[in-house]
């Protein structure tokens, strides 16, 4: 996926309203979200989206220790 | 006398109760007049309701007399982070946005607390909006720690870390998102329960992350959490996502013998920050472990870097989700500090989130077989470094602050995207005089066993039989 970008970050924010963040802001956001996106893809990488509301609930189930 | 009273456990109080030798009138008293003295040095209560716990604490000296008892809290006094609705009683979730919201309907866990006979003493002060670890709150001032106010308490149950451990209540609900339980436990010397998620019922509480919210509750000693999660967990028709499994008796296991038990101490990130300090009384508490028969065993964990990173992302997206019309309207009504952890969530493709939450179950198991196929029950710090100074770590939203956020929550954060259970026990006191704490983690619904353990170790320490200077 492509980088979030400041620009983006401020394009999106002028959208969405409240407190418009300072450009220097809106650069510290963005790294900050593509340390946890990078993290995400990594981790998900090669996996299919189940998109299975249930998975989680079923997993704690399974894997309990009662 | 007073300090007798309120310096008992949970379970003593309320066996003292139901055999008549104190009236709960006399320890709901001790509790205001210590509250009204305490409340200008620590800040813990937003709404200290004196008059009508007294009143209750009178219709349940009645009842008693007559030879009713509620339940196992009949005539305790409790208190509770103020975002447990009452239908028709204000709630302030510690905030300016919801200063005068009364709610119109009961919150589960509060209602089966006070079904069970326990007096409502107040709503206690917390972070905005359950969003924090340290216990600032520029709306409602500052909660202070009752080992030495000028330290932190730790949040976002900041209040009820403070209430309990100076002894002016018995216990009390947080709410743990990250680390909200768990950290103003380790930092108060208390005990505090993040139960495994579906446990126990989201209802009629504000919201911060849907999917990651837990209720529990911060107490004294195990054998007091073990009463309270065993009155609140179980099926709520009124939250769908809580758990049809039948609840186990804790209290009954908790004499269990823990002898052969495997005790898992991590071989990596849990130890990456931690300081000499704190790393000497984890030790010192797996010693203690080991004189208990207990089997300490080294364990390779996950990359916990991964999970705590997801739960960033599924935590930033939800609490947008519910904050979105104030941020847009009203931004200046949350604290800067507050703000600026919901704000990262303005800007997460929906793609992503719904990625992050599908990834959950996975990674349950990838750690659940990676841990618990080894050991039943893993050991970790529950606070990395000495507590804090209120002063060093006011920073608003200035720069450092994720750091210190992080810092604070590094050994609990991920358990809430993986849904397991983690009990904080208190351990002993840094040099600055503060307390320290451990956590004990297992698989799914394992509190029973969490309990066990904990409550085995609190039987060869008195760590949480200290008391603050000011409540002694």
């Amino acid at each position: 996926m492509a980088q979030i970008t400041k620009e983006l970050v401020l394009a999106q924010a002028r959208e969405f309203g409240g407190t418009l963040p300072a450009p220097a802001r809106a650069e510290e956001l963005a790294a900050t979200l593509n340390v946890l996106i990078g993290a995400l893809d990594q981790a998900s990488e090669g996996l299919a989206l189940e998109a299975e509301p249930s998975n989680m609930a079923r997993a704690l189930d399974e894997l309990a220790g009662d | 006398m007073s300090a007798e009273i309120l310096n008992a456990s949970l379970v003593e109080t309320a066996e003292a109760i139901r055999r008549k030798d104190i009236s709960s009138v006399e320890v709901v008293r001790a509790s205001i007049a210590r509250a009204e003295a305490l409340q200008p040095v620590l800040n813990c209560f937003i709404q200290l309701l004196g008059d009508e716990a007294l009143a209750d604490a009178k219709r349940a000296d009645a009842e008693l007399a007559r030879g009713e008892l509620r339940g196992p809290l009949h005539g305790v006094p409790l208190a509770h982070k103020d975002m447990y609705y009452r239908a028709g009683k204000r709630s302030t979730c510690g905030s300016k946005i919801r200063k005068d919201y009364v709610a119109d309907h009961d919150s589960t866990a509060l209602k089966r607390l006070l079904d069970a006979g326990s007096i409502y003493l107040g709503g206690l002060n917390m972070a905005e909006f359950a969003t924090g670890p340290t216990g600032h709150n520029e709306h409602w001032g500052d909660n202070h720690n009752p080992w030495n106010p000028e330290y932190i308490t730790g949040g976002s149950s900041s209040g009820t870390g403070s209430a309990v451990a100076a002894r002016i209540v018995y216990g009390g609900l947080g709410s743990d998102t990250g680390g909200s339980i768990r950290i103003p436990s380790s930092i108060n010397g208390l005990v505090g329960l993040k139960p495994t998620n579906g446990l126990v019922s989201r209802y009629g509480l504000m919201t911060l992350s849907h999917t990651m919210d837990t209720v529990g509750a911060l107490t004294r000693t195990v054998h007091d959490n073990a009463r309270l999660t065993g009155i609140m967990a179980g099926h709520d028709a009124l939250d769908p996502t809580t758990s049809r499994r039948v609840v186990p008796d804790y209290e009954t296991r908790l004499k269990a013998p823990v002898k052969g038990l495997r005790l898992g101490v991590p071989k990596n990130y849990y130890y990456d920050v931690i300081t000499p300090e704190v790393e000497k009384l984890q030790q010192d508490c797996l010693a203690v472990f080991r004189d208990l028969g207990v089997e300490i065993v080294e364990v390779d964990v996950p990359d916990m870097h991964v999970p705590t990173h997801l739960s960033n992302i599924v935590f930033v997206a939800e609490a947008v989700a519910i904050h979105e019309k104030w941020l847009r309207e009203r931004p200046e009504d949350y604290q800067a500090q507050v703000r600026s952890r919901y704000e990262p969530g303005i800007y997460i493709p929906a793609a992503k989130y719904l990625r992050a939450l599908d990834m959950r179950a996975k990674l349950l198991r990838d750690f659940t077989e990676t841990v618990f196929s080894k050991v039943d029950v893993l050991h970790t710090p529950g606070l990395s470094m000495p507590v804090p100074s209120l002063a060093d770590t006011d920073m608003a939203a200035g720069q450092g602050m994720a750091g210190m956020v992080a810092g604070l929550s590094w050994t609990t954060r991920s358990n809430n995207y993986l849904g397991i259970p983690a009990l904080a026990v208190p351990c002993g006191f840094t040099a600055n005089g503060l307390p320290a704490g451990f956590q004990l983690m297992g698989r799914p619904f394992s509190e029973a066993q969490l309990f066990q353990m904990g409550h085995a170790y609190q039987g060869m320490t008195d760590w949480h039989t200290r008391v603050p200077e000011m409540s002694a």
